[in-house]
């Protein structure tokens, strides 16, 4: 028989106290180490979401990894495609020195379209942009955005020039209207845009259309698909000019500078204006089809497009546009082919509005991000009485600098702006 | 400076395609010359001539007999205001289209209805021709 001597249980009520102090520091280690270790986490994550709220940006998504943040946003602040990604970027790296490499999703209308890998090695930035966004999108899944961009409403007054030179009588009918844009985000790749048109003052024909207001475009248009192999999208209402329809597009990224699309258009000639009243005029239905190619030649900065097929007004041709990128300036040329008509010109996007114009409220006056202008050397021929070579956009801001999803062109921009090279 | 330098001369160059391409030609003869005649009146009139009708054009108490000449002569037409009729005759019977009163302008162009009688003894819906006096000197839109 074994009996317990007055040492013995001494010193196992020693070991018990030991036992205790450890399973207490365990306890308590075991209940704090997994909260702490998420707090931290999410309070990174929390930093980065308000530091990009705060900078303007959008339905931001993060989360951080180690030394990678993941983050996804909508840039409703800074003009163009590539500034809002350098400027969140630099943010970030500015407050976190510990987060080396950045995977940012730029979204438009809240659907990604390309994604920036950026990493730090000392003063020098290492950046490429591509259309690979489905790990990133798979990690931003379940994240919550904060600073919803649904349902805020931006009113973008556009002025409209128009001088043409074709009277006998007098150097150049001229128009200036003011159309202001209303459009909002409804849901993912929906944007609702209505843009009345208003003749401020003009010198035109008396049944010129331009002398009156007019819905310009009056339509829903919804992003489909949006990855790194398709995209397409789809539009109906009112387009401008006086048109009412529906409109797709659908293409493939051929390459990362290559796209090939096919863009079409089932419509109708409208009347939009009070002067006119409103509806369909019969007999104008019209179906347009063109099929597209777009190259950027990132070396050159060139961009180039041709497109063949069916313009609006039923002639058949083409169109070849070369386009040179400054920045975000956009200059350049095109000749059209069609029926036997030939027309040539120029036309440029020129930046407009400030170069950050923050969405503070739900409702936001601003300025258009670019002016965009469009010379034809044609105005009196066939081509210009029989409206050849025409076509109608379904945004306002259609032109060749905003939403210009380029990865070379974003990539280049992004790169320079963080190696200080561009402002 | 630079970016605004740049705009300075896009704009620059805008303005100078517009200008350097126009000219203010208000004589007779530029007029003659530079006057377009369009529209489906043309369409009409041929797809109706094959059924085997005839039509003539009154413009002002002047009848033509083809549609190319009333066309031919609008061109030398100075502004001012007209009235055009088609006639259509077929078995030996006269169908008479409703006048239409216009005006030819200095300058600019003008979208004129005209009612024609068809062959099925109705009339003929959205024929319109449209007169246009001008030069082609480019537009920035």
């Amino acid at each position: 028989m074994y009996f317990c001597t007055d040492l013995d249980i001494f010193e196992t009520f020693d070991k018990l106290k030991q036992l205790k102090s450890y399973a207490i520091i365990a306890l308590v280690c075991a209940c704090l180490s997994s909260p702490l270790k998420v707090w931290g986490q999410d309070g990174m994550t929390t930093d980065i979401a308000l530091l990009l709220k705060d900078e303007g940006f959008e339905d931001i998504k993060i989360q951080v990894a180690g030394d990678t943040v993941f983050a996804a946003f909508e840039n409703r602040a800074y003009r163009g495609t590539f500034r809002g990604a350098a400027t969140a970027i630099k943010k970030i790296a500015e407050a976190r020195s510990d987060i080396h490499q950045f995977e940012i999703l730029l979204n438009d209308y809240k659907m990604p379209q390309l994604i920036v890998h950026a990493s730090r090695r000392g003063a020098i930035w290492n950046v490429r942009v591509d259309r690979e966004m489905t790990a990133a999108k798979l990690r931003l899944r379940e994240e919550t955005a904060i600073a919803q961009s649904t349902g805020k409403i931006d009113i973008t007054v556009y002025p409209m020039v128009s001088l043409v030179n074709n009277k006998l009588d007098h150097l150049f009918d001229y128009a200036v209207r003011l159309a202001p844009a209303v459009a909002t985000t409804l849901w993912t790749g929906a944007r609702l845009t209505i843009q009345p048109v208003f003749p401020i003052a003009y010198r035109l024909d008396s049944w010129d259309s331009k002398r009156c207001i007019q819905i310009g475009n009056a339509n829903l248009q919804q992003q489909i698909i949006s990855n790194r192999y398709v995209f397409a999208s789809a539009a109906a209402g009112f387009f401008f000019p006086s048109r009412l329809g529906i409109q797709a597009q659908a293409g493939i990224h051929v390459g990362r500078n290559l796209d090939v699309y096919v863009n079409g258009g089932y419509t109708y000639k409208a009347n939009n204006g009070p002067q006119t009243g409103f509806g369909v005029i019969r007999g104008s239905r019209k179906i347009n089809v063109m099929l597209h190619a777009d190259y950027y030649e990132a070396y050159t900065k060139l961009q180039f497009e041709i497109q063949a097929g069916r313009f609006l007004y039923g002639d058949y041709g083409g169109r070849f546009d070369i386009t040179r990128h400054f920045g975000e300036y956009a200059i350049g040329v095109y000749g059209i082919l069609t029926d036997g008509e030939h027309n040539a010109g120029f036309h440029f996007a020129i930046p407009f509005g400030g170069k950050r114009q923050k969405r503070k409220a739900f409702l936001r006056l601003r300025l258009p991000e670019y002016y965009a202008m469009e010379y034809s050397m044609q105005s009196n021929s066939r081509y210009w009485i029989e409206d050849m070579g025409q076509s109608f956009v379904t945004q306002p801001d259609q032109n060749h600098a905003a939403h210009y999803w380029e990865p070379r062109f974003v990539e280049d921009y992004v790169s320079r702006i963080l190696n200080n090279d561009f402002q | 400076m630079k970016k605004f330098l740049l705009s300075f001369c896009m704009l620059a160059v805008a303005s100078v395609c517009v200008f350097m391409t126009s000219c203010k030609d208000d004589d007779e003869e530029a007029m003659k010359q530079n006057t377009t005649i369009t529209g489906n009146v043309d369409d009409i009139v041929a797809q109706e001539i094959a059924n085997g009708v005839t039509y003539s054009f009154v413009v002002n108490g002047t009848t033509y007999n083809s549609w190319d000449d009333v066309v031919a002569d609008f061109e030398d037409l100075p502004a001012g205001t007209y009235t055009i009729q088609v006639i259509m005759e077929k078995d030996g019977e006269t169908y008479e289209g409703e006048p239409t009163t216009f005006t030819i302008p200095t300058s600019g162009s003008v979208v004129v209805d005209v009612d024609i009688p068809t062959s099925d003894s109705e009339h003929s819906e959205g024929a319109t021709f449209t007169i246009n006096k001008g030069h082609g000197g480019g537009a920035a839109q």
